[in-house]
């Protein structure tokens, strides 16, 4: 560390580390480059203001196994686009950069490839180091604020042209500075702030997070009161750093977000002049918070959005969300179905992906199916948003899904964004904003988990005790009702007679429970037929079972209940006409059972039980088909 | 009623071992065929008994040319 005085100024001016050569000087703005011993002044540069980022000088994190402090900062900005680059200072001396921007970080450390091309062309991929990569911007820039300690001194507006890149899998990205003599490119990759470990955080009041808690310095608040620039009205910026757009619910106006360099950091325009006060209002309103995957999300923009199918226009709402630790999300509402989904966004570009075609993609060995394809319509904007939108833009989007899980890609202007999306369940969205959102879904979500995949266990458990218990009943059943043979009697016809009529033993039914009677008779059909009767030779009552059939003089029947009595079976044969000696010799025999237990409806209740599966089979096919009827491959 | 094939399932086989259990609990059993009733002379005499024809009982005329049944005999 090397501490002198600002040779502007005389304010105490601290060099972290003898390989840096510039520091900005707090106390007068100016930019001063240490050449050996000597200090010299260059010029002056606006500070950063400080709700703009939570990263702040001398907070310090982890890398690669090194500890890192940030010790400067960059703030660069474009039309429409600004950034962050933080300048670390590693415990192992070397230096590298925390680059933040829509609430996305990338990390570069150590020394810069050299750049053997020239300017790169949009999209157009090109070779370094035996990888491919993407260029995904060529602009200018300028430099907006300063702060800290920098490698090499900056001054106010300083403007530079540069290129990022990223390699087709979104895990690494590059940037090239063409101010640089060499030109260089450095070689950084996406991180999470989150798996940093950073300490000496700035603390935004009312936030909070469960990994990033230890804070540095005074509360600040991150929420800047503005005026709409076309009507008047009080407009709320809650994330000043990154929104680069702003929706008036007021006048309905679309405004520019813009940093003008003076260290106030925001500035509004009107970019589209509105109707009037927007009619349409998100389910979730803007400000209110809500804890997602154990993170709490401020509600600080919506959109509703639509596709127009066969003319007719199919709604949803996208809610964006804003953690000052944690960057952006979305919180998707379906308009017809209710159903939600939690957004975010991914780095990583999916295998397979190709445009104009259905083919499935895979992610992390996931694959993900083709849904649906379209051109989805912005109809009306509130609040703010890190990118460019009003009402009547349009972009391609394109959904893959693997439930719970939804892969989507907006394509606009040569530019593609890639999500992940995950269904969330009513309950959860709204135990998480404890406040009504709506009424429950309805229909199938496309990336709603299909309940019945994990219910085979549950139905085969549930199928094997059900069935347990009616082999129980059965086995009950059968040892409740004995049966007691009342009458196993036979006769044997004689072809000398037309009719013949017999009169069997007589038996008693003394007990409740039913006869069971059983016909067996030689006698041919269609030479007689068997009549039989059971008479209640107490009480008079009278039993005709249906014994015969059209084709047999055989056959079984129930008589439920009989009277309690002495009974005797009246048996006919009735035969045709000459076919008397067709009949001679033929053996008839009755029995009749007491008491026999009925079995059939165990068997029936027992086979139906076992359908179980046939209906999880059923049913899981159902719901599939409901996903799929609102997709690109409706059957 | 229950749009789930699954619930309509587990209901039907609710309602089916109900059955069941009234079954075993009663020894129920099912019924067929008609019920008629017979004069003290058939009492005494059942073999006098003249049965009634009809599809319900099982007593089936067999359509034949020329003759048919002669009951009573």
């Amino acid at each position: 560390m090397i501490t002198s005085r600002c040779p502007s100024c005389g304010a105490p001016l601290v060099f972290q580390h003898a390989a840096i050569a510039s520091a900005v000087c707090e106390s007068c703005r100016t930019t001063v480059l240490r050449d050996g011993p000597e200090l010299r002044a260059l010029g002056k540069v606006s500070s950063m203001a400080r709700d703009l980022s939570p990263i702040q000088l001398g907070a310090r994190g982890e890398f690669g196994g090194a500890s890192f402090q940030v010790v400067g900062v960059l703030r660069k900005a474009r039309e429409r686009v600004r950034w962050n680059e933080w300048f670390l200072l590693f415990d192992d001396s070397d230096t590298g950069w925390l680059g933040e921007g829509n609430g996305e970080f990338s990390l570069f450390k150590g020394g810069a490839l050299e750049w053997p091309h020239g300017k790169p062309k949009l999209n157009r991929a090109v070779a370094i180091a035996g990888k491919s990569w993407v260029p995904t911007e060529v602009a200018s820039a300028s430099i907006v604020a300063a702060d800290g300690n920098l490698p090499e001194p900056v001054i106010q507006n300083q403007r530079f042209d540069y290129a990022d890149l990223r390699t087709a899998d979104g895990r690494a990205f590059g940037t090239v500075d063409y101010t640089d003599d060499p030109v260089r490119f450095y070689v950084g990759r996406p991180v999470q702030l989150s798996a940093l470990g950073l300490t000496g955080l700035r603390h935004f009041a009312g936030w909070s997070d469960p990994v990033m808690v230890d804070f540095q310095g005074p509360e600040i608040t991150a929420v800047r009161a503005l005026t709409c620039s076309s009507c008047g009205a009080p407009i709320s910026v809650r994330s000043p750093g990154d929104t680069v757009s702003v929706g008036c619910g007021h006048c309905g106006s679309a405004l520019g977000v813009s940093d003008p360099g003076d260290g106030t950091g925001v500035a509004l325009s009107v970019l589209a002049k509105g109707k009037g006060a927007l009619k349409w209002k998100p389910t979730v309103l803007l400000g209110a918070r809500g804890t997602l995957d154990k993170i709490e999300w401020e509600v600080i923009g919506a959109m509703r959005r639509f596709v127009k199918v066969d003319g007719v226009r199919y709604f949803w709402t996208e809610h964006f969300l804003h953690n000052p630790y944690r960057g952006y999300a979305w919180l998707i509402r379906d308009g017809g179905s209710g159903h939600w989904n939690f957004v975010r966004r991914i780095s990583e570009v999916p295998e397979g992906a190709r445009l104009g075609s259905w083919d499935p993609v895979s992610w992390r060995s996931e694959v993900f199916k083709h849904f649906q394809s379209g051109k989805a319509n912005v109809e009306a904007v509130l609040g703010e948003f890190t990118w460019e939108v009003r009402a009547g833009d349009a972009s391609g989007t394109v959904d893959y899904v693997n439930p719970p899980l939804m892969l989507s890609v907006e394509r606009d202007k040569g530019e593609q964004t890639w999500t992940m999306g995950r269904w969330m369940s009513f309950d959860e969205v709204e135990a998480a904003f404890d406040a009504p959102i709506g009424r429950r879904p309805e229909g199938v979500a496309p990336n709603q988990p299909n309940p019945y995949d994990t219910m085979s266990s549950t139905v085969l458990t549930r199928t094997a005790a059900l069935l347990a218990a009616v082999v129980l009943l059965w086995v009950v059943n059968a040892v409740m009702w004995q049966p007691a043979p009342k009458l196993n009697q036979a006769w044997t016809t004689s072809n000398e007679l037309t009719t013949e009529v017999w009169v069997s033993d007589p038996f008693a039914v003394e007990s409740r429970g039913g006869l069971f009677v059983e016909l067996n008779s030689d006698v041919a059909r269609g030479d007689g037929v068997v009549h039989v009767a059971l008479i209640n030779t107490t009480s008079g009552a009278v039993y005709l079972p249906p014994l015969v059939s059209y084709t047999r003089n055989s056959g079984d029947a129930w008589v439920r209940q009989p009277e309690k009595g002495e009974y005797v079976a009246r048996v006919e044969v009735a035969k045709a006409a000459g076919k008397e000696a067709y009949t001679d010799g033929k053996l008839t025999r009755l029995k009749v059972v007491h008491g026999k237990s009925w079995s059939a409806p165990f068997i029936w209740t027992g086979l139906f039980i076992a359908l179980a599966p046939l209906f999880l089979t059923f049913a899981r096919g159902r719901f599939e088909h409901a996903r799929w009827q609102s997709s690109d491959h409706a059957i | 009623m229950p749009s789930d094939p699954l619930k309509l399932h587990l209901y039907a086989s609710l309602a089916l071992l109900a059955f069941c259990v009234f079954v075993m609990a009663t020894g129920r059993t099912p019924d067929s065929g008609q019920q008629d009733s017979a004069p003290l002379s058939v009492r005494e005499n059942p073999a006098s008994y003249k049965p009634v024809y009809g599809q319900s009982t099982g007593w089936i005329p067999i359509p034949i040319g020329g003759g048919g049944y002669s009951s009573g005999k």
